[in-house]
This record gives structure tokens, sequence and C-alpha cells, in this order.
């Protein structure tokens, strides 16, 4: 981790050797589908943390 | 009849990777923010790249379009293995400051061993990192900010960092 986060020239993490450029146009706007659906926004509260066994 | 050169799309889907998100608050509401350029993700606008490198450390030195295969820019997504490897970090276990979740990539998109750059991206589902002893208010606060985003956002807490990472791949097997 040290060596990822300290890689500030970079943005987040180190992805490793770069290996290809590719060109991804999805047939849909990916946040115009989320707007649109609409479906995602949950009306009661949210759920609260999960709780799992401590070690 | 075309003029000029038309170039068909690699992929027609965007490519969905894992990622960090820092929480900062300004004028009281809750925004993911990049790790390590302060880049404010916006809400229901996908997050341009830009190349915030200093010169000096460029390999490609003109000004660019990011990402650039020569350069480091672009908007970073990683495999789930490696983010779950960092959930382990103390630093995600301050406070409610970090989020992890998936988030699709499209445009120009550098693909590397274990991640991608691109130009474009916008957050497809969210987990909150709740450490321990975190007001359950401020916890519900943040994550109806992060709903503004309008995709799912989840508290998890954060106790260690297999439970962490097991917790996440809990409500992601749930979910399919």
């Amino acid at each position: 981790l040290a060596s990822t986060v300290s890689n500030r020239k970079g943005e987040d993490v180190n992805i490793g050797k770069a290996i290809r450029t590719i060109k991804v146009e999805p047939i849909y706007n990916p946040v115009a589908r989320l707007t649109k659906r609409g479906s995602t926004r949950r009306s009661t509260q949210p759920a609260p943390p999960v709780t799992t066994p401590r070690r | 009849v075309f003029e000029g050169r038309v170039e068909a799309p690699d992929y027609v889907e965007p490519i969905v990777g894992w990622r960090l998100w820092r929480i900062s608050e300004r004028g009281g509401q809750s925004r993911l923010r990049s790790l390590f350029v302060d880049d404010a993700w916006p809400y229901l606008e996908p997050l341009e790249a830009r190349c915030a490198i200093p010169r000096l450390w460029r390999r490609a030195r003109a000004t660019h379009p990011a990402p650039h295969g020569d350069c480091d820019c672009g908007i970073y997504a990683t495999l789930w293995s490696v983010v779950a490897a960092h959930l382990g970090h103390s630093r995600w276990h301050r406070r409610p400051a970090f989020a992890v979740g998936e988030v699709a990539l499209w445009g120009t998109v550098v693909e590397g061993e274990l991640g991608w750059r691109s130009t474009y991206a916008y957050p497809q589902r969210m987990f909150l990192l709740v450490p321990r002893k975190t007001d359950v208010f401020h916890t519900l606060r943040v994550t109806s900010d992060l709903e503004r985003y309008e995709v799912p956002v989840e508290p998890v807490d954060v106790l260690g960092a297999r439970t962490a990472a097991a917790a996440i791949e809990e409500r992601m097997r749930a979910a399919v």
C-alpha cells in the first residue's frame, strides 16, 4: 500500500504497466441511465451498518 | 459519404472497476473526492479527467487530453482484489471519510495490468466505510448526501481488513 498511496503522480492506486489504449463509447449515457431509472434512490432510511465478527 | 476517418469504438459498454474515494464536506454537504487530486465528483454528471501532473514529472511534455499513454493522468479504477487488499490500512478506520465502490469508465481508456485510467467516470455503487464509535446520525447524514449521486449507497462497518472486504463481498453476492 505504501508504494501506491505515496504515488502522487497518479491519481489513486498504481494500476501497473499500461497494456493498451482502447476507445469506450457506451451506446447509452451511464449517468442518464441512472437518473432515468430513478429506482436506486431508496424511499426509506439507509440500512444500518453491517455487523461482522470482531477479530 | 464520410469525410475523414471514422474510428469504431472497441467497447460499447462502460468498463466497471473499483476505487476508493475520500469524502469531503463543503457547504454542509458530503461529496466524493479523488484521493490525491482535489477533484470533487459532481452529482449526476460524469467526472472528466484532466492532466494534473506537474510538468516536471510528465513524460509527454505538451498539454494533452487525459488519459495519455505516456503520462499517469486519468481517472483511476482497479480490480476488486486490489481494493480489498487496501481496506486493512488504518487510514480508512479513522473516521467516516472514505468510500469504496464500483465506477463506470468510458472515453479513452488506458488499460493497465491491474486496472484502468479513463477520460470519464461516474460511480455505480458505493460502500461508506464506517469506523467503530461513529455517530450514527453522522453516518446517516453522509449516506443521505451520497445518495444524491442516485446510485446505491450502503454503510459498512470497518473493523479490520478482512471483515470490511468480507462484508462488501457479502453485499455484492446478495445483489446478484
